[in-house]
């Protein structure tokens, strides 16, 4: 064995070159290259690192942020109206008066978030008699919605939902109605010709990033002096009467429930009388761009709107 | 791999090209005895310790021990060969495949008058870096062992194993 080593010792040693010789030119420039690469790469990295932290901090309180610590209350079962506090993910805010007898305004347009949405069409003079006015609008789960009042003349046509004419009303929920709404009016074939209260639900269940939204909108004739929302498990709350401008002869009103409330509305009279009443006729709206639409002041249901086409370029 | 230590080489990056002169004829002469006895060819041999002394002079800022440069030499080395020994056995295996004759003998050339350095060179990689690096550089099997990464106990078997078959070899050779 230890010849073996011997001999391998004295082997590698009489292979190895004995190598003496000047640095060549040339290599400190590539060293310096090479620590200059090293450098810029290791600066790159922080650089990167320094994007990637601030994209991550970012990100993360939005995700990790306590529910204590929400500055805009969650909604959770029922949410009151007006929906907390104005401009939170859910609130209601009362429109300003106009005045009904302004010029009549049938084009379609859209709004940008501050201003509330109110659904035109093409030829819906052939059943107005006023403007849409809105007289609430606000957010439920951080998407904006309106509710626009407006007086009807009688239309049977094919191109339109029927009118029997008296005041109607739309609920609209999206920036610019894309996630669709409901049209309802005081008087309809369910509704008596003297009805005092009429209301329609509205379901979407589109969005996959929001919680369903199920709506409900009505309006009262001159006898009813409020309007309760009577949930199933015993707790009634009172909802609050819009005014709508002088010439539409009725007031509105509007509340978001969260999925699966049950109960009614009710309208009383100053003595306490009920005058008329509803009940909450969406539980559980089907996921889908397909909307859906109950109760006896219900007109017409507007759908999801997938695309939106280029606004009309005015010709000098 | 000279005198490791004996010099502070912080500052490299603003070390007159003096100094740097300096750390080159010191080391490099080692590190290319070291490539020839891995690769078996003093020319692959130089430019391995060139590149190895390039690389780690570049990278001086970011050595734990900026006093160990030799350490890093023989490592970078050692594993520019290995690099090298790989790609050599590849195209060998590839050569071999296309020759007709299907021979590609180890290499014991006239050249290699010593039988014992032709069967070092026979040897597998690892067992034949192990071998230098124990009886040429006399370093330990520990020092041996942070080199291929690998345990002391496993150095120790590379070593018996390349001993045993060079016993083998020289045994069959001598009749």
């Amino acid at each position: 064995m230890i010849d073996l080593e011997h001999r391998i010792t004295e082997t590698l040693q009489d292979r190895a070159p004995v190598f003496v010789r000047q640095m060549p030119k040339g290599t400190v420039a590539r060293v310096r290259i090479r620590q200059s690469i090293g450098s810029f790469a290791t600066l790159a990295l922080v650089a990167a690192l320094a994007v990637g932290v601030m994209a991550l901090s970012s990100w993360v309180p939005r995700s990790v942020q306590p529910a204590s610590r929400q500055t805009v209350q969650a909604p959770t079962g029922i949410l009151p109206s007006p929906q907390g506090v104005e401009g939170g993910i859910n609130d209601a805010t009362a429109a300003p008066a106009s005045d009904p007898s302004a010029t009549e305004d049938t084009s379609a347009h859209g709004t940008n978030s501050t201003v509330p949405y109110t659904e035109q069409v093409d030829g819906q003079e052939v059943y107005l008699l006023t403007q849409k006015h809105v007289v609430s609008f606000g957010h439920v789960s951080g998407i904006e919605w309106s509710l626009a009042a407006y007086d009807t003349k009688p239309y049977s046509g094919d191109r339109f939902p029927r009118f029997l004419g008296g005041s109607c009303g739309d609920l609209m929920v999206g920036d610019q109605g894309e996630y669709g709404g409901i049209g309802f009016c005081l008087h309809t074939g369910e509704t008596p010709p003297d009805a005092a209260f009429a209301m329609a639900g509205f379901g979407n269940a589109s969005d996959r990033n929001v919680e369903p939204i199920i709506g409900y909108a009505g309006l009262v004739g001159s006898q009813v002096s409020s309007v309760e929302l009577r949930l199933s498990g015993g707790e009634t709350r009172r909802l609050p009467l819009y005014d709508a401008p002088s010439g539409i002869g009725a007031r509105y009103f509007e509340v978001f429930v969260a999925e699966g409330t049950g109960g009614h509305i009710v309208a009383l009279g100053s003595n306490g009388a009920e005058l008329g009443s509803g009940s909450l006729c969406i539980s559980q709206p089907p996921s889908g761009p397909d909307n859906v639409g109950c109760g006896h002041g219900l007109v017409g249901v507007s759908s999801v709107v997938t695309s939106f086409a280029e606004p009309p370029t005015s010709t000098p | 791999m000279g005198v490791e230590g004996a010099e502070t080489l912080e500052g490299m990056a603003s070390m007159p090209t003096s100094r740097l002169s300096g750390l080159y004829e010191e080391h490099v002469g080692r590190a290319v005895a070291l490539a020839t006895l891995l690769t078996g060819d003093r020319y692959i041999a130089e430019d391995i310790a060139h590149d190895a002394f390039l690389r780690v002079a570049g990278r001086f800022g970011e050595l734990r021990d900026p006093g160990a440069f030799g350490a890093y030499l023989r490592t970078t080395v050692v594993n520019l060969c290995r690099a090298r020994v790989r790609r050599l056995e590849r195209e060998r295996t590839l050569l071999r495949r296309h020759t007709e004759a299907g021979v590609m003998e180890p290499d014991t050339s006239a050249d290699d008058r010593d039988q014992v350095w032709s069967f070092i060179k026979g040897l597998p990689y690892r067992q034949r870096a192990a071998l230098v690096l124990r009886y040429w550089d006399d370093l330990s099997e520990g020092q041996i062992g942070e080199i291929l990464r690998c345990s002391p106990r496993a150095v120790n078997a590379l070593l018996s194993r390349a001993k045993e078959q060079l016993r083998d070899n020289i045994g069959r050779s001598e009749g």
